[in-house]
């Protein structure tokens, strides 16, 4: 059962992905099929419950088909079903149902006192159909995604979604894979092994322990971690093409970062600026999926507000406005950029990485300057998990030294999403610990867990920058740095020239 | 010669990145038995032959305090450990259900929790200590609550109560 209830999550993904993506990429479409799907499925489930609409097996089953149906008409529509691509799409839900299978047969599932906590939430949310008097106020405390997707329990005979965990690892790896390749397609770079490189490099990003464990564990950072990823992949390929088809994926994907984790909107705000406010791509169609992942994520956190005790440890109505705020006022930002007027705040759009770089060392520094002890011993635990730790191996060892020997290496274009994006999310969790207790060397410590977060970006842009040294382009052209650098600057041109078409 | 740089270098990042894989699953398949954590033993164990032999290979222990367990027993009953907030909210299910809930003070005889004890039959928990402390509260009719000695605290209450305060 468990099974037929991924497949059909992914068919919805892959009809959206076709009716609203990017429909020429088929087996990006088919590798963010199943993700997308879920995604989709648990903000429906949300706003439904959010507007008291009871949520059953059998309504949600005959609403996501519908989706999926009009969404498939819409594609056809839009030309986007030759045979060629039911084909590919076909043998890519034939995948997650194997794969789906496969995570389902044998309950391998890792759970702790979270995992039963969210499961057991999960399981009362199927039942209701709704929020209860008493529910809202137990779901301050881990992020909303992962309890109502285990609500999907509900479409099955099962007491939980064991398999959830794994097939989510299982479609991050392939969406991973993809996407990798298609950035590096974007950047030109194409040589004999190209596959095998990428596959390697998958493998080493997934293969430490600490990850290899959350493919099991019922929690929200392999979740958080896989949309991050998808959001920064797709808008940075975005960016370098000029393709805006992949907008919407992005944005789907910044939603589930918010709903992930009670912190998630900061997370997912932090990217978004980093992304939208220097991009080149069309303000208006940006502005519109800022302004539909504030809603959302906005309107969720309002609706908990009325539901949480003001004495909770975590999230208390007066937080959650807190909270809420970051994402509206950028939404009202992005919107103030429709504005002919602002462009003023072009300037400082343009230097929004290096605004966010010094306003994140500023806050650090004050920080560590007000409460050196607590921000000591946490910076202390925290690196100590990812220096000594049995569990992330050499990892991040490893990564210091690949990203030292990449100081001298050619970048790819646009790469200000993950070269400030990172340490700024770094900086971020180091000051989340302000309002609680201090971070200590152990797998189940916070921050140890959200490094699971940034580890597949840097993989990824570490990935286009040294695979992207073997392309066919070093034959005919860069020796220099500053000349690869022109390449990936006549990348974004024709991705430029190519939006225009588009406009036009 | 700079472009012949670039490219070995690109190749070595491919190489390092197979070593990396490498070293991974070496280091997983070395320390299996040492990279428990304080939430569920690895390899996982589903009877106590298992955990114990574990726990005798001196596997690394971690606290067993601060997390919830979950323990299917043999009569169908659900031993629920967990912090008070989320019992409560069972409670809360459970008392909507069965309006006669007495708070039980005195403890449950040593024989009922040696019973108890011996019925475990699936552990989800990493522990081959007793799972039973003192009993400190519950109803004749349903469920009892139990606190270890180390302020853990449980919920054990009929699997198909369980169900019914859940909804299902």
């Amino acid at each position: 059962m468990q099974a037929l209830l991924f497949m059909l999550l992914h068919v919805v993904g892959v009809s959206v992905g076709l009716a609203f993506g990017p429909a020429r990429r088929v087996h990006l479409v088919g590798a963010l099929g199943f993700l997308l799907g879920l995604a989709i499925t648990v903000v429906l489930e949300l706003a439904m419950m959010c507007l008291d609409l009871r949520f059953t097996a059998v309504r949600a089953a005959v609403l996501l088909v519908a989706l999926a149906a009009a969404a498939l008409v819409h594609a056809a529509r839009r030309g986007a079903l030759p045979r060629r691509t039911v084909v590919a799409l076909a043998l890519w839900t034939l995948g997650v149902g194997v794969v789906g299978w496969i995570a389902a047969y044998k309950n391998l599932a890792v759970m702790s006192y979270d995992s039963h906590y969210i499961v057991m939430m999960g399981v009362a949310l199927a039942d209701d159909g709704g929020f209860a008097p008493d529910m809202l106020a137990k779901l301050g405390d881990y992020g909303v995604f992962s309890v109502v997707a285990q609500s999907l329990v509900g479409f099955t005979r099962g007491t939980f979604l064991h398999g959830l965990a794994p097939m989510m690892a299982a479609s991050t790896i392939a969406a991973f894979g993809v996407m990798l390749g298609s950035g590096l397609d974007a950047i030109g770079a194409r040589f004999r092994g190209r596959t095998l490189a990428v596959i390697v490099v998958v493998a080493a990003a997934f293969s430490s322990y600490m990850v290899f464990r959350h493919t099991f564990y019922i929690h929200t950072n392999l979740g958080t971690a896989a949309y991050l990823l998808v959001f920064c992949a797709a808008f940075w390929l975005a960016e370098v093409t000029g393709e805006t088809g992949l907008l919407p994926a992005a944005f789907i994907a910044l939603v589930a970062v918010a709903l992930h984790r009670i912190e998630g909107p900061l997370i997912a705000t932090v990217f978004g600026a980093l992304a939208v406010l220097p991009s080149r791509l069309p303000r208006r169609t940006l502005a519109l999926g800022v302004v539909a992942f504030a809603v959302l994520t906005v309107g969720w956190y309002a609706v908990m507000a009325t539901g949480l005790s003001p004495e909770s440890p975590f999230l208390t109505p007066r937080r959650c406005y807190l909270v809420a705020a970051v994402p509206a006022g950028f939404a009202v930002y992005t919107l103030l950029l429709l504005w002919p007027r602002a462009r003023l705040l072009e300037a400082v759009n343009r230097r929004i990485a290096l605004v966010m770089a010094i306003a994140f060392a500023v806050a650090l520094a004050c920080a560590f300057a007000l409460r050196w002890d607590h921000f000591a011993t946490s910076a202390r635990g925290w690196l100590g998990s990812l220096r000594y730790a049995l569990y992330w191996g050499v990892a991040w060892w490893w990564l210091a030294g690949a990203v030292i020997v990449g100081l001298v290496v050619p970048a790819p274009p646009r790469r200000w999403l993950f070269v400030v994006g990172v340490p700024a999310y770094a900086a971020l969790v180091l000051l989340l610990v302000w309002g609680r207790d201090p971070y200590y060397i152990g797998i189940g410590d916070s921050a140890n867990r959200m490094a699971i977060h940034m580890l597949p970006l840097v993989f990824f842009y570490l990935g286009l920058k040294y695979l992207a040294l073997l392309g066919r382009h070093q034959d005919d052209a860069p020796a220099q740095p500053a000349q690869a650098r022109d390449l990936g600057e006549r990348v974004v041109e024709r991705g430029e020239e190519r939006r225009e078409l588009a406009e036009r | 010669m700079l472009r012949r740089v670039h490219v070995w270098l690109g190749w070595l990042f491919a190489l390092a990145c197979a070593l990396l894989v490498v070293s991974n699953v070496r280091l997983a398949v070395r320390n299996q038995t040492v990279l428990g954590d304080e939430d569920t033993p690895r390899p996982r164990s589903s009877n106590i032959a298992t955990v114990a032999s574990l726990n005798s290979m001196n596997v690394v222990r971690y606290t067993f305090a601060t997390f919830y367990r979950l323990r299917v027993l043999a009569d169908h009953a659900l031993l629920v450990p967990g912090r008070l907030a989320s019992l409560h909210f069972l409670l809360e299910r459970v008392s909507r259900l069965h309006t006669q809930i007495v708070p039980m003070l005195e403890p449950l005889p040593a024989a009922a929790i040696e019973r108890l004890d011996a019925q475990v039959k699936y552990w989800w928990a990493f522990d081959a200590e007793s799972p039973l402390g003192v009993i400190v509260g519950g109803p004749d009719d349903g469920y009892v609550l139990a606190e270890r000695a180390d302020h853990q605290l449980y919920l054990i209450l009929p699997e198909s109560l369980y169900r019914q305060a859940l909804g299902r």
